[in-house]
């Protein structure tokens, strides 16, 4: 297959635009899948993906296509995420690819994920094919929108598609499009090889998968590759596509995607960005490789049961293989025995990561509050990143504290900004700029303090504009902040698994918010339990949780034994959900309430 | 645990699932009490039923007999004998058999009762519930605190012996003075036998949804505390002692069919919803008074649904739960006698974590609850849940 006849595309959109909407049709309308494999979110492989209702990890798919030109041709289709946390993947994505299909939904329009989706997409020169989703809706205005995609993102309005990617109307349209409009690839079909691994993941039978792009010259089954990052070389074992399902080929040229597989053991031996070249003739140059990601977000993962710890670390190598942002190492804690301390691309990586540990490989376990990163500054001249509360040092130690700051962009509409702009105080954020996309829609920035952002910030948003806002945001650098660590303590002990860094000026009310909640939340034991919650040795909050009274099953005869078994059972069940710190069962979820302290 | 029945011995019991009014508190099957044809018709498939059973128990020692609710008292004194009788035809009704039945105050009359007692009945348990006519509104109870203490003189008039209280604590707006009260004037009338319950709550039934609505005001937990203590150190001084968490009794007077029950005793149960258990399996009839009415497939027997098959495992984990509510508790020996497992060896992780924290007792051979331990029994019980 010549050059000429493959595209190589994304689809890229704000969340719940319509992305994996539009590539369910296009698979079907290619007949790349036939009617009756259909299902929503065809390529959305894992359960959590489609509980959620979001894509995580980007999946690569071929799609042949007989144009009305007659001619047939590759398209070469990669799905992307559409979350903040996992904007990193959309960047991968897009460096495969010749053109994007942008699609903004008819009634909702340019959100903030719509724009910046676009820059990364023009920053990679790619061809950009604006579509409307959603027309057939009630409260769909197509006309307005295309308007506002050619007065914001200087789309030609003339040239933006219409379609329901429900119903299939306009989808035609734009597999005409993207033949006639995405340039096809440019490469040396004769030249030494380069392929760029834009993502991998771990098969227990074949070991690290990695999906590439082969930028130039060809791999074929049984050349030796090797990476060009390490050197290593392997045999390639497999070569093949993905049409939708895993189809082996001889050969990939210049210009396609697909997957390749060479025994190799361990992932991080396929590193996404890498370009993996042939060991007899190799590339003189790799490819432009991709930034590495680092986490944003810290968190402690410990067991529930204190045994499963080796059952734990054994998870997170296999996860890891799949999801090269995941970090972690091990730590202890006084309360909590062993675990892992483990860096995550933000909140939804955190839930998604610990949801696939304890669904995929059976473990219950205890999340501990998120942490960002700060950077202290001692008096001795000395500076340290910190990611964990436990670590923070003695204030007399302490020169100065340094957090992490997000440029946010936040787009609502207009009756919203002043909503918007008493939130952001709240979050204690630095107004940056406001910016009017439209006479309705406006664009407004903020420098926010990331650890802010994880708390609930979303939420809030999301409330206090009835839906309307979105967000955006990325890490724009560290300042200094008046921060100081909130110890809780249970009877007396300071639980270090609770303890969080927070701003000095919210230090009482996260304190008396905090202990409050957890009140409610502990349940009653056999003694009192009292919380404390304190800054250094000063306590500046206190509830307490009186001792049970009364626990009984007052009438048990003949008739309901059986029953009130039951209820026992289920007793017996609800302290496996607690974690027994000195004499006191903590409920595992009492560790991340600090996250939504400020919804009470 | 040495049992307190004769070997191979079975309990009876009876339930009429009929009540002139649902309780707002209670969950257990019942329905609104249609017509006396209807009252006669279930005893005809009770008798029916009794005849009909299987041939493996016929003829067994029964040593006791209960009639449950429900309101049994709303049977004719005539149709309890008819019951009884079939009974008497179908097992081996042993010489002192106690037979009870539940009376609910607003349903008797001395005379009533003089004809239950001709019928067999030789122990009566009063749902009594309150002496005070706040606290039995509050319940929707049909009887006033006045028609109480008429039901309990007419018993007494028609020369039963052996007479039990059912009385409720951590009733919505109840002080512990007005518990105490009630108790003091429950004392005055002589029973051989007192329950005391605490007021518990399945969510879905309509007390519950009206205190989650903030219409009515559960007691604190410390009053509740304070109501089941003092009434066992006051029924105490009155020789009236406790002998299971909410049983008490004058000597000689504990309940022996109920004891059949916590001591892993074997039972059959007649009529809808009634349950019965023998070896390791425990059923129950078809909770649905037409579908009783209708029988099993071949009308020989009640339709009917398995609960439990117990392994012996399991058997001894129910002894275990049911034997710790009595105050006496376990014999140590005895339990390793009847179910071939040592108590203190295969659960000493509980035993010694509870022991120490003052909820269990070893002493002289017996494992039992402490006093304290007593209403916060689920902490303990739930423990030795596998």
């Amino acid at each position: 297959m010549s050059l000429d006849h493959i595209r190589n595309f994304s689809i890229i959109a704000h969340i719940d635009h319509g992305k994996s909407t539009l590539a369910d049709r296009l698979l079907q309308v290619t007949g790349t899948i036939s009617e009756r494999e259909m299902r929503d979110q065809f390529l959305d492989k894992m359960d959590l993906e489609r509980e959620k209702g979001i894509t995580i990890k980007l999946q690569p798919v071929r799609l042949n296509y007989k144009a009305r030109d007659g001619k047939d041709y590759i398209l070469n289709l990669i799905d992307t995420p559409g979350h903040v946390d996992f904007s990193y993947e959309v960047s991968r994505s897009l460096a495969a690819c010749e053109g994007a299909l942008l699609v903004v939904d008819a009634s909702q329009g340019i959100e903030a994920q719509t724009l910046a989706n676009v820059y990364m997409a023009m920053d990679q020169d790619l061809e950009i094919i604006g579509i409307v989703n959603k027309i057939d809706l009630p409260g769909a205005d197509p006309d307005k929108v295309k308007t506002e995609m050619e007065d914001v993102l200087g789309i030609a309005s003339e040239e933006i598609i219409p379609i329901s990617a429900k119903t299939g109307q306009g989808v035609e349209e734009v597999l005409e499009a993207i033949v006639s409009r995405v340039p096809c690839p440019r490469g040396e079909e004769h030249g030494p090889l380069q392929a760029l691994i834009f993502d991998s993941y771990f098969d227990s039978y074949q070991g690290a998968i990695s999906y590439i792009r082969v930028v130039s010259g060809q791999i074929r089954r049984g050349d030796m590759i090797k990476m060009m990052s390490s050197g290593k070389v392997y045999e390639t074992t497999a070569l093949g596509v993905i049409s939708p399902y895993m189809t082996e080929v001889e050969t990939l040229g210049a210009g396609e995607v697909g997957y390749l597989a060479a025994g190799i053991k361990n992932v991080s031996d396929t590193r996404v960005g890498d370009t993996i070249t042939l060991a007899s003739n190799p590339a003189d140059n790799p490819l432009p490789g991709y930034q590495e990601v680092k986490p944003m977000v810290y968190c402690g993962l410990y067991p529930l049961e204190n045994n499963d710890f080796e059952r734990l670390r054994d998870a997170l190598d296999k996860l890891k293989l799949n999801d090269s942002s995941l970090f972690y190492e091990p730590e202890s804690s006084d309360a909590l025995g062993f675990g892992f301390r483990c860096g995550f691309l933000g909140l939804l990586h955190l839930e998604i990561v610990r949801e696939r540990l304890e669904r995929e490989y059976d473990l219950s376990l205890l999340a501990t509050a998120p942490s960002v990163v700060y950077k202290v500054m001692l008096s001795d001249g000395s500076e340290m990143d910190i990611q964990n509360p436990k670590l923070w040092p003695p204030a007399q130690r302490l020169e100065a504290v340094k957090e992490p700051y997000v440029k946010a962009s936040m787009m609502v509409p207009n009756e919203f900004v002043g909503a918007i702009m008493e939130l952001c105080r709240e979050k204690r954020g630095q107004y940056v700029n406001m910016e009017y996309l439209t006479s309705q829609r406006v664009m407004i920035t903020y420098k926010l303090p990331l650890a802010e952002i994880l708390y609930d910030f979303f939420d809030a948003l999301k409330s206090r504009t009835r839906g309307y806002a979105s967000l955006d945001y990325e890490i724009s650098g560290y300042e200094i902040s008046d921060l100081v660590k909130l110890d809780i303590l249970l009877n007396g002990e300071v639980v270090d698994a609770l303890s969080m860094i927070t701003h000095h000026d919210n230090a009482y009310y996260r304190a008396r918010a905090l202990t409050q909640k957890l009140r409610r939340i502990i349940p009653r034991q056999m003694y009192e339990v009292v919380i404390q919650a304190s800054i250094g040795a000063k306590v500046i909050a206190r509830e307490s949780v009186k001792a049970m009274r009364k626990d009984v099953l007052a009438k048990c005869y003949g008739g309901d034994i059986t029953r009130k078994k039951k209820l026992l059972e289920k007793q017996k069940e609800g302290k496996k959900r607690m974690k027994q710190i000195g004499h006191i069962e903590v409920p595992k979820d009492a560790f991340m309430s600090v996250l939504n302290i400020e919804k009470e | 645990m040495e049992a307190t029945w004769p070997q191979n011995s079975l309990g009876l019991y009876v339930h009429i699932p009929f009540c002139r009014r649902k309780c707002p508190y209670c969950d257990f099957y019942s329905v609104t009490f249609a017509d006396q044809a209807q009252l006669q018709a279930y005893t005809e498939r009770l008798c029916f039923e009794i005849s009909a059973c299987s041939e493996d128990y016929r003829g067994k020692p029964v040593d006791s007999i209960y009639f449950g609710g429900g309101t049994p008292s709303l049977l004719k004194p005539a149709q309890i004998g008819t019951v009884i009788n079939t009974m008497a035809s179908r097992f081996t009704l042993l010489k002192d058999l106690e037979i009870t039945m539940e009376i609910n105050p607003a349903t008797v009359n001395r005379s009533s009762l003089e004809a239950c007692k001709t019928a067999g009945i030789n122990r009566v348990s009063l749902g009594l519930q309150s002496l005070q006519d706040k606290e039995l509104r509050v319940l929707g109870r049909i009887h006033s605190a006045a028609a109480a203490r008429k039901a309990i003189t007419a018993a007494d008039a028609a020369g039963f012996h052996n007479l039990s209280f059912d009385l409720i604590y951590g009733i919505p707006g109840q002080t512990i003075t007005a518990w105490m009260q009630t108790l003091q004037e429950a004392v005055s009338f002589q029973p051989q036998h007192i329950s005391i319950y605490l007021l518990q709550l399945e969510s879905q039934v309509p007390m519950a949804r009206a205190i989650a609505r903030g219409e009515l005001v559960l007691p604190a937990e410390e009053d509740i505390e304070a109501m089941y203590y003092q009434a066992i150190d006051y029924l105490h001084d009155k020789g009236i002692v406790q002998y299971e968490i909410s049983n008490l009794a004058l000597d000689g007077y504990l309940c022996r069919h109920n004891l059949r029950y916590w001591q892993f005793g074997e039972y059959l149960g007649f009529g809808a919803a009634a349950v019965s258990r023998l070896g390791g399996r425990r059923w129950m009839n078809a909770a649905d008074v037409d579908a009783y009415m209708a029988g099993g497939p071949n009308r020989s027997e009640a339709a009917q649904i398995v609960l439990e098959d117990m392994k012996p495992r399991q058997q001894a984990q129910e002894a275990i739960i049911m034997g710790l509510r009595l105050t006496n508790g376990l014999n140590v020996e005895a339990f390793r006698r009847r179910f071939g497992i040592s108590l203190l060896q295969e659960f000493r992780p509980v035993v010694e974590r509870f022991t120490s924290s003052g909820l269990l007792e070893l002493d002289h051979g017996w494992l039992r609850l402490t006093k304290a331990g007593l209403l916060v029994s689920n902490q303990v019980l739930c423990c030795f849940v596998e």
